[in-house]
């Protein structure tokens, strides 16, 4: 069952196209990754999603709903974790926690206590003097306490320590294993990679690729460390390849799956002494993407 | 040494434009004022009656009191003087609160303070801009009286109004960076610094009229004590000069004694969970707005009570002064020898102030969009249309509390001072009488909230223009086009002139449709956090 379906969505900013086309499916039950650098339309797309910012073109609908006209209704299944937390100075942690449960309308007290004591937060204590790290914690507190069915997270551990980071993590598993739905937006691509069944890549406002995580990779170049009786001359020529490097005697580099036949048959040339092929990182995978523009916006 | 220069001409870089334009601002209004002068009291018989008017106590408890001189010197002093300084004083609060206390809490500061640049370093930095600021805007004001060639613009007169101008706003610069090191918040270190301005301000007004030593606690009543252009008296400038030294250097005691986000007054720990009654939108509304509320009802019954002993002051003094009441009764009708025609007049300066805290609640929802927090809500079951109408709601509450609870003061002391006391329900009448008028601005703040939420602010620069016109706009002699823009020139000055029933429900269905407008629009726009 889809969960969320985002479909065509673009998004202008006067002149400025934030989205272009964007489309988005998440099922339930399902972790989906959502990464890109700064810039890139993640919380843009997340903002259409809860209805906040209207969809130039295209349509986005969540529990088969449409999410600018019944946003409210939708909302009641729906828990949201925004990038940039900020708070009311005047209030406490605690009141903020209690306030945004019965906001969202289907809070749990042991549920609170429990994540309260596991983020190691103070709730006695005002806002104001929270570090950004803490105000995460009183957002995150606030969503996992719910009963919701689809969790929206915006780049949620870009202020929590490790340690903390590990709860997250623990708290996005549990929730998949209730069989819920999250969208996890992330420039933190280990983290997706731990947590993530799919992933969409989104790059200057287009979805540049979508999948499942292990169909995204082989989508992909591969890495290839290769032995040969004689040394190989101008191999960084070809077509296809990149990156050569040597390393330990071994020609090292990034192949790219259309040209494969091709350098095979250049390499039987030289006579294979041994040949490792194997996945490329995500880390790798992401600048990959990113290395054809800069990637960043401003 | 090297660091403090760096740090001048990096707060100079970014405070460029809204400097300019504060200190030609300023600068050009009041240098433009002996001209104003000239022209409306040419001969020294319409001196000698503006004089005996501006003696009145209703006008020295706002403007500051009268030296009996009756040159243009004397009289435009009179009027304009404390009104600059007021001027020059806020614009020091606003500088001075940006870049320590503001600065501080967005974490800019953590950022400057990472290279090598001691705690105080910052504040003398600060200070510099500060002083080049006041010192410009001093300097030029003085400059503008001495050349005018306006008669009895003495270059020595010219200059103490200058130094006067300075000082102060220096004065204001130290008391900000006090708040600063005391609050940890700059909405509470910007708060105290006006709420110090405030008290000045008042203890110099009921010093003024009953003419004793309260003028001389109140560094604002030291400054109107120089009898500028009549005798240019140094020695209370001088005062206020030690007091600027002495609260600057406190300002920088303070910041070495403590740490980096912290401020002297501790934050103590709070509610482990919340009150059933924060728990809606309506109830964050109220919660986040009831103290400045409550803050203003009492300061507003206050002040009434003040009018109304000023009011029975007037009273006094007309009775004593055959010449004015010659000259009232030759340019008033009716009822206008006594003291009510002066209600109108303090009753508006009131309304004006207060159209700050009625509006507060509907900018402090943009204020909240523009740092993410509305987001929160609208993420959750929360609908535009409801968000919204909690702030408004207080709004509304507020516009009919202030101006009861200032009515109400004002008929309480009036009642005891007069011989011929004022009903409660004709006081009631001539301050609710503006509630359309504070409806309309609430309308104009709903309305650019809902629709262009980057010019919310806009509805303050209209508190003032209305407060421009209202002062000035009969002066000036303004084309009538520009005074009706105002809302204000509609409201009948009750209890002069009669209510206006017509006036009434043509401005509160102009303000409802406004209203409307603006809900529409906000269910529609696109949320910018
Ligand atoms: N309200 C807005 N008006 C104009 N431009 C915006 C607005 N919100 C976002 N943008 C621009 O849209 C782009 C995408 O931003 P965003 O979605 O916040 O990126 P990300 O969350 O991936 O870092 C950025 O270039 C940003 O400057
Ligand atoms: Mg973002």
């Amino acid at each position: 069952m889809v969960t969320l379906d985002v479909k065509n969505v673009s998004k202008n900013f006067g002149k400025f196209q934030a989205l272009d086309n964007v489309s988005l499916q998440v099922r339930q039950g399902e972790v989906h990754g959502f990464i890109g650098p700064n810039g890139a339309g993640k919380s843009t797309t997340i903002r259409v999603i809860l209805g906040i910012l209207q969809a130039s073109e295209g349509s986005v609908t969540v529990f088969g709903k449409d999410a600018w006209k019944d946003k409210v209704e939708i909302h009641r299944k729906i828990s949201y974790v925004p990038g940039d937390v900020n708070l009311w100075p005047n209030l406490t942690g605690g009141e903020v926690i209690d306030l945004f449960m019965k906001l969202q309308g289907s809070g749990n007290v042991a549920k609170r206590e429990e994540l309260i004591r596991r983020f190691q937060l103070d709730p006695t204590k005002k806002c104001r003097t929270y570090s950004k790290g803490n105000r995460q914690k009183v957002a995150l507190i606030a969503a996992f306490a719910t009963d919701a069915e689809l969790f929206i997270l915006d780049e949620p551990t870009s202020g929590l320590d490790p340690l903390m980071e590990k709860v997250f993590h623990e708290c996005v598993l549990e929730v998949k294993a209730a069989g819920k739905s999250v969208l996890l937006s992330s420039h933190i691509l280990s983290e997706v990679e731990k947590l993530c069944d799919h992933v969409s890549i989104i790059r200057r406002g287009e979805i540049i690729e979508s999948g499942q995580m292990d169909a995204l990779r082989k989508l992909q170049r591969v890495n290839v460390a290769v032995v040969t009786e004689e040394k190989i001359l101008d191999f960084g020529q070809l077509d296809g390849v990149h990156e050569v490097e040597e390393v330990d005697g071994a020609v090292v580099f990034q192949l790219e799956p259309r040209a494969k036949s091709e350098v095979m048959r250049v390499l039987a040339g030289y006579g294979v002494m041994s040949l490792e092929v194997s996945p490329l990182p995500l880390e790798d995978l992401f600048m990959q993407h990113y290395e054809q523009g800069d990637g960043e916006r401003g | 040494m090297r660091e403090t220069l760096q740090l001048v001409t990096f707060i100079l870089r970014r405070e460029r434009l809204s400097l300019v334009l504060w200190v030609i601002g300023i600068v050009g209004i009041v240098v433009y004022m002996p001209f104003l002068y000239e022209g409306m009291y040419p001969t020294v018989t319409d001196r000698y009656a503006a004089m005996l008017m501006m003696a009145n106590p209703a006008i020295v408890a706002i403007v500051g009191p009268s030296t009996g001189a009756y040159t243009l010197g004397a009289l435009m002093t009179q009027e304009i003087l404390l009104i600059s300084v007021l001027a020059v004083g806020i614009m020091n609060v606003l500088l001075v609160n940006r870049h320590t206390r503001v600065d501080e809490e967005l974490g800019r500061l953590e950022l400057i303070r990472s290279f090598p640049v001691g705690s105080t370093t910052i504040l003398q930095a600060v200070f510099a801009v500060v002083v080049v600021a006041n010192v410009l805007i001093g300097g030029l004001v003085a400059v503008g009286f001495a050349v005018s060639g306006v008669e009895g613009l003495t270059v020595a007169g010219s200059v103490l109004f200058g130094a006067i101008l300075t000082v102060s706003g220096l004065l204001f610069a130290a008391v900000t960076a006090v708040c600063a090191q005391a609050f940890s918040t700059a909405k509470g270190a910007s708060g105290a610094a006006f709420m110090v301005l405030l008290v000045m301000y008042m203890v110099r007004a009921v010093g003024d009229i009953a003419g004793n030593f309260l003028s001389y606690v109140s560094p604002l009543g030291l400054v109107l004590q120089t009898r500028t252009f009549v005798d240019d008296v140094w020695w209370p400038l001088a005062v206020v000069l030690v007091q600027v030294v002495v609260l600057s250097a406190l300002a920088v005691y303070l910041i070495s004694q403590r740490d980096l986000g912290m401020g002297l007054i501790p934050a103590k720990a709070g509610p482990r969970g919340a009150a059933p009654s924060l728990l809606s939108v309506d109830g964050l509304a109220w919660r986040l707005s009831r103290g400045s509320l409550l803050i203003w009802t009492a300061g507003t019954f206050l002040v009434g009570l003040a009018y109304g002993a000023v009011i029975g002051e007037v009273e006094t003094y007309i009775g004593e002064n055959e010449m004015l009441q010659m000259l009232l009764a030759s340019v008033g009708s009716g009822d206008a020898t006594g003291p009510d025609q002066f209600i109108p007049f303090l009753i508006m300066f009131l309304v004006i102030v207060l159209m700050i805290p009625i509006v507060g609640p509907i900018l402090r929802l943009a204020g909240e969009e523009k740092r993410n927090l509305t987001e929160h809500l609208l993420s959750r079951v929360v609908t535009r249309g409801g968000l919204l109408r909690s702030y408004f709601l207080i709004s509304m509450l507020a516009s009919m509390v202030l101006l009861a609870a200032g009515g109400f003061g004002f008929w309480l002391s009036g009642s005891m001072m007069l011989d011929d006391p004022i009903a409660l329900t004709t006081m009631m009448g001539a301050m609710l009488v503006y509630l359309p008028a504070t409806w309309l601005l609430i309308g104009l703040a709903v309305l650019l909230v809902g629709w262009l939420p980057k010019f919310a602010g806009f509805s303050m620069l209209m508190i003032g223009f209305m407060f421009f016109i209202g002062f000035f706009g009969a002066m000036l002699a303004l084309p009538e086009v520009v005074m009706n823009l105002s809302p204000l020139s509609h409201v009948p000055a009750m209890p002069v002139d009669d209510f206006s029933a017509v006036s009434f429900s043509v401005m509160t269905s102009l303000a409802v449709a406004l209203m409307a407008a603006g809900f529409v629009g906000y269910s529609r726009r696109d949320m910018q956090g």
